[in-house]
């Protein structure tokens, strides 16, 4: 168990160096974009230019630059460029969203991914299998964005059936508007991932039942139900939980750019899109590395679930 | 994209819009408010407004944008401010806090003001005439967009060189027992006083930290207090009860004033329709604009702003450094066709000045074909003259709206006048300083300019010689005429712009008949209310678009 | 060739299909098996026929351009007026709305706020989507090849450096660094030393794409070259004193055909989705070009006045993913059935 979190946290350190820097270098190489221009105005002098340099340390050499920035994020002193606002009291401010995003996104893509997947392997080639293959090729086909925008506008802003986008706190408009408002959204991006899922956990499931122990364990007469919950199931999850896992982790570090900027939900994709938009290096940064914490984190979340679900993995 | 970047959203306009700017009537004191759309509104009320994106800043020393100026003009008042009034009358400078406008000495390098008695600030503190010196010390050192306006103060570069917050501007003095101030400036510029009008120049509390303030903005003085700021959220202005009218600064008609963040236009036009918010600061999309002025069209009102949308044409550059070939530009271009692209809100115009600006006497004929037209053969005929068919061109814009369609259209017209060109788009926020860099030789590209201050002052430099630079260039097409230069070097020293505007005039003309840049049109922009609004009290200011101050219900 | 196929026995009984079989008459063995699929099934013949129209109307889209609607992707007809029904119609009203689907020849399917016609673009723009989808798929398909099976038959710790490299692409938001790289590469263009590309190349796009794919082409082909190399014949030529060159080039290549054809038409179908998420963000395709995404980012500003700007790019697009999809799908079943190529997981929302 210690050498699995001493695993851990190596590797996760080593993709924190490596996507910060990837990170830093494409920003420095983009050529005229001179922060301390930026932040001059529309008609910047050269002392206002040389002073923001001196005093937020552009005249640094770049390894002292990134050290520094690098330093702030992790003791949440890093300032963005763009409107000096303190970016990681504005990662805060979206993570609520983000957060219930991945929440209801993660938890639709999870169920219906194993549902449509034992749909398909209970009766492999029957019209039910065919019906749920049919979906799930669709919703991995289906733009994000395309069916985002139609759905915001024809579903909400047209047909009020449901809202147009935007975020409602459980504080202002109770569970029930919450809810309310995520679902869309959420169900537009599970729509993919359970598409993916339900042939994974098919595939799998299949595999399984096929296995030999689950031949033993219907010989000796274990009901039908029994043995494909606890014992196939068990083992056809695994490689299924694994991608789930990677995107969640996705999701909650910003990932659903597209969805959340589809859907006004303002949260830390929008953030993000937003800082990469007006090149503004310091938040970019910081939920680029936000985003890769949670990658690792989820991951060895995922791997103690193996242990879990498969007794034969030890940590 | 369309939801995050920044649209300055295209809207359109019926064959009924109204074309003129600042002619709203409210200069005339009206008394028929009795039963309803009356000129003067009802003292009370609380209203909600939307803005598209969050102000860049809460705070007036480091605001640079329309939207923030909007919304901090009526809580931080400058020593000099401008009059709450519409069109013309709006552009002029007028006493804020201070008793009248300074007393210049001949040189033009000494302002003298004084502050006036009694003055309050919102927490009831007395204003002193040293905190002054502190705002803009605060302005200096937090290094907003802002300082490049006061650097002319003697001592305030070696305040930004020093670096610290509580250095010493020589220049300014003040005594707080007098009130008096005193402005030395390090060289002679004639706009200065403007400068002390802008929100920079709002005047804060002696003791407000050298920090971004937004979460919770500094004390200041005038007929609002900012009393809660949701960070990339929403705005309440509250009425300032320790506020009585100055002579040109009212006290605030609304009892508060909540501006909240509505990213989907879509939802602000339903919204505004619905009376579900009051008024809202960008225009519709195009595609609605037809819905808002049929079903809002007693509480629609297009307002023409003073701004200046080009094309510049680099003169150190072929093709463009033959005067023929710029010429060709001119005939070829179609106002009327990139309204279009505009949604109908872009007034064509044939002028570098805006119709709103003193100075501002249309060029008429215009040389190359009254606004709205456009001469192909001409075009054609004029670059086969100068030799240039089949140069190729590079036409740089950005991608923040308008800007890829317009710059997309020039190409393709200057492709159908013999020339060989291809759009170059770059990403919003590094695309002026790419074409201002003189190493990308940028030969034509998209410009637009908004007024900081109304005078032709802010809009000329932009042409002015003696602004060109290697890098950070703003006059990106480098125009360089010793005619053109001496007569702004010449108006821009002189703070009586009244003085000057023919010389304003006459400048204006030299560039447009030499084709030193090709203007196309100035941005309109919409006022629209919620039906419980008094529509024609809610002024519609030359600086500030909406004066939040007269907002009040009918 | 005749010698390794000897040397490789005959394939164990639960090995995956595909991976054992004698490299040679897999190899055409696949192909045919595939195309026999595709043929019997009839949602591959018709994914087959809706791919042959898509791409088909692409390449004649110069046809269309010059003889039917007689303008260019690139013409503005801001100011312009055409005949619609025996009247005069604007082709953008003065309030910028684009007229609608005519069914003519000039402006089929309506025009865009530019007055260009949109069925030349859409036709223009999908030649741009499928030629930067194919030059990204290849280039994904070559570099994941590589990074696979370099970091499988090496192991040690060239695995672990490229596992590692995968491992970081793998956990940034790959939207974000599309967005990044694009931005980045617009302005200066891309120097690889040896070819240079203009900042508005289409070549650019489909660099980052192919690049950023690559992860899942090198995550799978790494799985089964790690099988392969543990196989009596791969065994059996190393102690024959073979080379890692020859054993990769006579043993390993020949036996990863199955996966690469599996994962091409789906590696395909991500790469013209991520295309269209990129360009949608203004990342991919740069201006006056236009691409399916670009179409739509350019439509939704006037969904509700004119809809099927955004409508039927987006249902091109779709099409054409599903049609991939639909293909790769009867492709699998017939040469892998088993799914020992993992669908390459798709990370575009």
């Amino acid at each position: 168990m210690i050498g699995f979190i001493i695993r851990r946290l190596g590797s996760m350190v080593l993709v924190l160096f490596a996507v910060s820097v990837l990170i830093f270098v494409i920003f420095n190489v983009i050529p005229s974009n001179d922060p301390a221009v930026r932040m001059a105005g529309k008609n910047p002098t050269p002392t206002q230019i040389e002073a923001i340099r001196r005093d937020w340390g552009f005249d640094k050499p770049v390894t002292t630059q990134y050290v520094r920035m690098i330093e702030k994020t992790f003791n949440g002193e890093l300032i963005s460029y763009s409107n000096r606002q303190n970016v990681t009291e504005r990662i805060k401010e979206g993570l609520p969203r983000t957060l219930s995003l991945t929440f209801f996104s993660s938890l639709f893509m999870l169920l219906g991914g194993i549902l449509l997947g034992m749909l398909g392997a209970l009766k492999p080639n029957s019209k039910s299998d065919r019906a749920v293959n049919a979906f799930a090729v669709t919703g991995i086909s289906l733009p994000v964005f395309w069916t985002g925008s139609l759905a915001s506008y024809y579903l909400g802003s047209k047909a009020g059936v449901i809202p147009a986008g935007g975020y409602v706190e459980i504080s202002e408009g109770g569970v029930l508007q919450w809810f309310w408002h995520l679902l869309a959204p959420s169900i537009v991006i599970s729509l993919l991932f359970i598409g993916i899922y339900s042939r994974v956990v098919r595939g799998d499931l299949l595999d399984a039942l096929r296995a030999d122990y689950v031949r033993t364990a219907e010989a000796k007469g274990l009901s039908r139900r029994r043995v494909v919950v606890r014992h196939a199931l068990r083992n056809a999850l695994i490689p299924m939980i694994t991608l789930w896992g990677l995107d969640v982790a996705i999701t909650l570090g910003g990932g659903a750019v597209l969805t959340e900027t589809v859907f006004d939900l303002d949260g830390v994709g929008a953030y993000l899109a937003e800082s990469v938009q007006t090149l503004d290096v310091p938040p970019v940064l910081a939920i680029t590395m936000f985003g890769a914490i949670a990658v690792v984190v989820m991951n060895a979340l995922v791997d103690i679930l193996y242990a879990y679900l498969d007794p034969r993995i030890r940590l | 994209m369309t939801t995050t970047r920044i649209t300055a959203a295209l809207a359109a306009l019926s064959a009924t819009a109204v074309l003129a700017a600042g002619c709203g009537g409210s200069d005339e004191p009206d008394t028929s408010s009795k039963g309803g759309d009356g000129a003067s509104a009802q003292v009370g009320g609380t209203f909600t407004g939307v803005y598209t994106s969050f102000p860049d800043y809460i705070d007036p020393a480091l605001s640079y944008t329309q939207e923030g100026w909007m919304t901090l003009w009526p809580a931080y008042t400058g020593l000099l401010t401008y009059k709450h009034a519409e069109g013309a009358e709006g552009a002029k400078l007028v006493p804020g806090l201070a008793e009248a406008l300074p007393e210049i000495s001949d040189d033009g390098l000494t302002y003298k003001l004084k502050l006036r008695s009694g003055l309050k600030y919102s927490d009831g503190s007395p204003v002193k005439a040293s905190d002054f010196e502190h705002t803009i010390k605060r302005v200096l050192n937090l290094e907003s967009g802002g300082s490049a306006f006061y650097l002319s103060i003697e001592g305030a570069e070696k305040y930004v060189k020093a670096g610290k917050a509580d250095g010493d501007i020589t220049g300014i003095t003040a005594d707080d027992a007098t009130g008096e101030i005193t402005i030395k400036l390090a060289e002679k510029d004639g706009q200065f006083s403007y400068y002390l009008a802008m929100d920079f120049a709002g005047l804060v509390k002696g003791d407000t930290a050298f920090d971004n303030l937004t979460a919770k903005p500094p004390i200041g003085v005038g007929p609002f207090v900012i009393s809660n700021v949701k960070s990339n959220r929403s705005v309440t202005l509250t009425k300032n009860v320790n506020f009585t009218a100055l002579p040109e600064v009212p006290e605030a008609k609304a009892d508060s004033i909540t501006i909240e963040v509505q990213k989907n236009q879509r939802r602000q036009a339903q919204d505004i329709i619905n009376n579900a918010i009051d008024f809202m600061t960008d225009p519709p999309t195009p595609d609605q604009i037809r819905e808002v002025k049929t079903k809002a069209a007693d509480r629609y009102k297009e307002e023409v702003t003073n701004s200046q949308y080009y094309f510049f044409l680099n003169e150190r550059v072929a093709p463009f450094d033959n005067e023929k070939v710029r010429q060709a530009v001119g005939f070829a271009v179609d106002e009327r066709a990139l309204a279009r692209i505009f949604g109908g809100l872009l007034a064509p115009s044939c002028n570098f000045l805006p119709p709103g600006m003193i100075g501002y006497q249309k060029v008429e004929p215009c040389p190359w074909g009254e606004p709205g037209t456009a001469d192909l053969e001409k075009a054609k005929a004029l670059i086969k003259e100068a030799g240039a068919e089949g140069k190729s061109v590079t036409v740089w814009g950005n991608d923040e709206d308008p800007s890829t369609p317009v710059v997309e259209y020039l190409a393709d017209t200057l492709n159908k006048i013999g020339l060989k060109a291809k759009p170059r788009i770059v990403d919003g926020s590094v695309y002026f300083s790419t074409i201002g860099n003189q190493k990308t030789e940028a030969q034509t590209g998209f410009a637009n300019w908004f007024q900081d201050f109304p005078s032709p002052a802010n809009f000329m430099f932009l042409v002015d010689g003696k602004s060109i630079q290697s890098t950070n260039n703003q006059n990106f097409g480098n125009v360089d005429d010793p005619d053109i230069n001496a007569k702004i070097a010449d108006a821009k020293a002189n703070p009586d712009i009244e003085a000057v505007k023919d010389e304003w005039a006459a400048a204006d003309k030299a560039l447009i008949e030499k084709a030193y840049v090709i203007p196309y049109g100035n941005r309109k922009l919409t006022k629209i209310t919620s039906d419980k609004v008094a529509f024609d009290a809610f002024l519609w200011h030359p600086v500030y678009n909406q004066d939040l101050a007269s907002l009040g219900g009918k | 060739m005749a010698e390794a196929t000897q040397l490789a026995g005959a394939p164990s009984a639960g090995a995956p299909v595909g991976a054992d079989a004698p490299p040679d008459s897999a190899q055409v063995g696949l192909w045919r098996a595939a195309w026999r699929a595709i043929r019997s099934s009839w949602a591959g013949r018709l994914s087959l026929l809706a791919l042959i129209v898509v791409v088909g109307s692409s390449l004649a889209a110069p046809l269309w351009a010059n003889h039917v609607a007689h303008t260019g992707p690139f013409s503005n007809h801001l100011s312009d007026q055409i005949r619609l029904h025996g009247q005069l119609t604007d082709v953008v009203s003065f309030d910028g709305v684009p007229i609608g689907p005519t069914f003519q020849g000039r402006f089929f399917l309506g025009a865009d706020g530019n007055g260009r016609d949109i069925m030349v673009r859409l036709l223009y723009g999908g030649r741009n989507s499928l030629q930067i989808s194919l030059v990204a798929t290849i280039l994904t398909l070559g570099l994941g090849t590589l990074l696979g099976l370099v970091a499988g038959f090496f192991r040690g710790w060239v695995d672990s450096v490229i596992s590692r490299f995968l491992d970081i692409v793998q956990s940034t938001p790959i939207i974000l660094l599309g967005i990044a790289l694009g931005v980045a590469t617009a302005l200066g263009g891309v120097n690889l030393g040896i070819v240079k590309f203009a900042g508005d190349s289409l070549m650019i796009p489909a660099l980052i794409i192919g690049f950023i794919q690559m992860v899942y082409v090198a995550r799978p082909i790494r799985g089964i070259v790690l099988g392969l190399r543990e196989r009596p014949f791969v065994e059996a030529a190393r102690s024959q004193g073979a080379t890692s060159a020859r054993i990769i080039r006579r043993e390993i290549l020949p036996n990863l055909g199955t996966s690469l054809l599996v994962l091409a038409p789906i590696i395909f179908a991500q790469t013209v989705s991520y295309e269209a998420a990129l360009s949608f963000l203004g990342a991919g395709v740069q201006a006056p070009n236009a691409s399916w995404g670009k179409i739509i980012s350019e439509g939704l500003d006037v969904l509700i006045s004119a809809p099927h700007l955004t409508v039927i790019p987006g249902a091109v697009l779709a099409v054409t993913v599903l049609s991939l999809n639909l293909l790769g799908d009867v492709v699998r079943e017939a040469i892998d059935p088993r799914g020992t190529v993992l669908a390459a997981q798709k990370d575009e929302r």
